[in-house]
């Protein structure tokens, strides 16, 4: 059954006002970056080049390290993927990112001390020296290094991606972007690799990478460290305000959450707009995001938003197939259409109409129908019978944040590079208030996002932008769109600078001068150094004009085998003095080799990017329990490690005993 | 004290701070994952209570501990660890100074 368009209207998002001071935000944020490198650089001229370069000089103070622990910790991941699940499922997501609470006490307490201390002693600047240095064995350090620098490019890809989209959306409005974007299309039409990106995101991606590449190439660690405290600042004031504007808008909290318990999940589906008669020389582009009435057969009104830009061209009838949502609870409908004016009720141009097959609509697997789906667990799925959050998933995702999280290396060379224990101690008091001013109040902004700005259900990657840019212009502060999409673009490029710096230091270090050239002055390992993180990032900034498919199904992947390949042989490595280096070799591989045979295997099963979750935990679960198994009974089958190594990172107390 | 005794010490209480650590991991997933099944999962809408606006398996389920993780996170720090001499450092710069292991 075929239904006909009653009335419809686009909502323009950002205007030019809010672009241009977006534009303006940017720039001094960039300017303010690039100062910090050089000031970075300048300290970089008295010390020891790798040492600080890499570590800066292993003597940051408190503020240093925990803002950059946690601004490291979030990234695009919490401004984009997180805000998303969400708006999608509602406020399970509060149990979801619940074991954030004990991330500081895990990520500083569990490892911190002791790999700060055992660095130190033995002089170790990265993650896999410190590996190579405790089991004396080069193999293990080559073979993290690999596995460390595959799996963060993995990780990088997606992030340089998100950052080239918000900068797109924060400018691409602005008359001399749009002029340069022109330029970059007639440039890159003859080039067939790049004659199908859109030019705006590639000109996005070519100024994000341009300024991270050079500030971290630039200013090295010490750089990274302090762009990633002003990050951490910009982050945690963005989301305060967030949350106040939001409740604000809301009516209040109750006001939200009452509204939230009424929703049952959207319809989702696939339609066309048909011109009649067929569009003129000039084409016809009905944008995203409009909305779309049709009477029903019981003279109901039934309302759709679309979730992509329809383009009928010159003399066709028809667009391209875009994606739809039909909201599906009255009181919903009722607010939406009351939020138009009277005088300019919702209309398409005159000729254009909304073809929808109902067949073609799908309902929730779990949900559909049911109200308070949205403010009780297990969660609405689209994709799954049994719900988002099963309660199992819920004790896996406890395990994978805060347990597996102490181990990424991100966090472990902060932990190498902290001024001491009492750093250490004093930044895990600050990382536990940061944490819950951070997670808590973006669960209830993007709760009521569903309140505020419903109908993305088909694109909700995009509700962190167009939730500023709709409190913005609600509050009527359009310079205020550019600070808080600022929030999430600093995220990003605190997350991405400090994995550049790492693949380069594990490289330089790790595999060139521990194999190669030992005795490498200090000219030499600089010049490698900037070569090293110039390279990946260009390397990093080229494999994301054209990503891959199955993304986020790699960034998940990618997350859980960092902390597989890590986890188990660290700790054994700072506190299990049996442990020799055929256990830690086994249970990074073992450990490493599980994880994947559970996503192949899910793969397989289910044709399509989803892992294997026997007994309803994730494969990160059965990793992490066959890294320990694998370390465990391989170190007690082969020969205990030296006494003497053993008495260096324990002490003479109890050196020989098991 | 030598350093190996130093080393020792520094061992043992990082043990002690580490256990300390896992423990209290432990009874937030219980804590969490306990009051958001019971009073959270499968419930209709009219079943939900609110506090402060919030539906009540979230604030006592979340928002509590998460205060209560916090708390004890600074008086953990700031507190209940205690500090370890700063090794001297070799010098980084060319790992060959340094004695490989047997």
């Amino acid at each position: 059954m075929f239904h006909r368009v009653l009335a419809a209207q686009g909502l323009a998002n950002g205007s030019v006002l809010e672009s241009k001071a977006a534009l303006v935000t940017f720039l001094i944020y960039s300017v303010i970056v690039f100062l910090l490198a050089i000031l970075a650089n300048r300290m970089q001229q008295s010390r020891s080049f790798l040492k600080e370069y890499f570590l800066g000089s292993r003597g940051l103070g408190t503020v240093a390290i925990s803002f950059s622990f946690a601004a490291t910790a979030a990234s695009a991941g919490t401004f984009a993927g997180f805000p998303a699940l969400i708006y999608t499922h509602g406020w399970i997501l509060a149990l979801w990112i619940a074991s954030y609470m004990a991330f500081a006490i895990c990520g500083l307490g569990l490892l911190g001390k002791r790999l700060n201390a055992v660095a130190r002693r033995t002089g170790s600047i990265t993650v896999p020296e410190v590996l190579r240095e405790r089991f004396n064995s080069p193999m293990l350090a080559v073979m993290s290094t690999g596995l460390m620098a595959t799996l963060l490019i993995f990780y990088m890809v997606p992030q340089f991606k998100v950052s080239a989209i918000i900068l797109q959306k924060l400018i691409g409005d602005v008359p001399g972007f749009r002029y340069s974007a022109t330029l970059v299309e007639n440039l890159t039409n003859s080039v067939t690799f790049l004659s199908d990106v859109n030019p705006e995101y590639l000109l996005s991606l070519l100024f994000f990478s341009v300024l991270v590449i050079l500030y971290t190439a630039f200013g090295g660690f010490r750089a990274v460290v302090w762009t990633d405290v002003l990050q951490g600042f910009v982050m945690v004031g963005g989301v305060l305000l967030m949350l106040g504007l939001t409740i604000w808008q809301v009516g209040g909290l109750t006001a939200g959450t009452t509204k939230m318990a009424v929703m049952t999940p959207p319809k989702l589906g696939e339609a066309v707009i048909r011109s009649i008669p067929p569009a003129p020389e000039t084409g016809i582009r009905v944008p995203s995001d409009t909305w779309v009435t049709l009477e029903s057969d019981d003279k109901l009104t039934r309302l759709f938003r679309t979730n992509q830009l329809a383009i009928i061209l010159p003399e066709k009838e028809t667009s391209n197939l875009i994606k739809i949502v039909e909201i599906t609870t009255p009181e919903e409908i009722e607010r939406v259409l009351a939020s138009f004016p009277e005088t300019a009720p919702p209309t398409l141009p005159v000729g254009l109409s909304l073809d929808i097959d109902d067949e073609d609509l799908r309902e929730y697997r779990y949900g559909a129908g049911k109200r308070g789906v949205y403010v009780s667990g297990p969660g609405p799925s689209p994709s799954s019978e049994e719900g988002f959050l099963t309660i199992g998933l819920a004790i896996s995702f406890f395990l994978i944040w805060a347990i597996s999280g102490t181990a990424q290396p991100a966090n472990m060379v902060r932990l190498i590079a902290a001024g001491g224990s009492k750093t250490i101690r004093r930044s895990m008091a600050v990382v536990a208030v940061y944490f819950l001013l951070i997670y808590p109040p973006l669960v209830v902004i993007f709760c009521y996002a569903r309140v505020l700005v419903p109908g993305l259900d088909q694109d909700p990657d995009r509700i962190m932008t167009e939730m500023t840019f709709h409190l913005s212009h609600a509050a009527g502060l359009p310079w205020l769109a550019g600070l808080l999409v600022a929030a999430p673009f600093a995220a990003v490029m605190s997350s991405v600078d400090s994995f550049l710096l790492m693949i380069s230091s594990s490289f330089v270090r790790d595999i060139y001068q521990r194999n190669f050239d030992p005795d490498a002055s200090d000219k030499r390992v600089k010049r490698l150094s900037y070569a090293c993180t110039l390279l990946i990032g260009s390397a990093v900034m080229v494999a994301s004009i054209k990503p891959p498919q199955f993304l986020q199904y790699l960034i998940v992947f990618a997350g859980g085998a960092l902390g597989v390949t890590f986890l188990v042989p660290m700790t054994f490595a700072l506190f299990w003095r049996r442990a020799n280096r055929q256990g830690a070799l086994a249970a990074m591989l073992g450990g490493v080799a599980v994880y994947l045979m559970f996503y192949l295997v899910g793969f397989a099963m289910y044709e399509q990017a989803k892992a294997w979750r026997p007994g309803g935990l994730d494969p990160l679960f059965w990793g992490l329990a066959a890294s320990l198994v694998f370390g465990v009974v391989v170190s007690l089958l082969t020969p205990p490690p030296p006494a003497e190594l053993v008495s260096r990172y324990f002490g003479d107390a109890e050196a020989t005993s098991g | 004290m030598s350093e190996l005794a130093a080393t020792s010490s520094e061992y043992h209480s990082s043990r002690r701070e580490a256990i300390v650590a896992l423990v209290v991991w432990g009874v937030c997933l219980i804590w969490c994952v306990g009051v958001c099944v019971t009073l959270g999962y499968h419930r209709p809408a009219e079943e939900i209570s609110l506090v402060i606006g919030i539906p009540a398996w979230v604030f006592w389920g979340v928002l509590m501990p998460w205060i209560a993780a916090t708390l004890f996170s600074i008086g953990f720090g700031l507190f209940g660890m205690c500090d370890v001499d700063d090794a001297p450092e070799p010098d980084a710069s060319s790992p060959t100074d340094r004695h490989d292991h047997p």
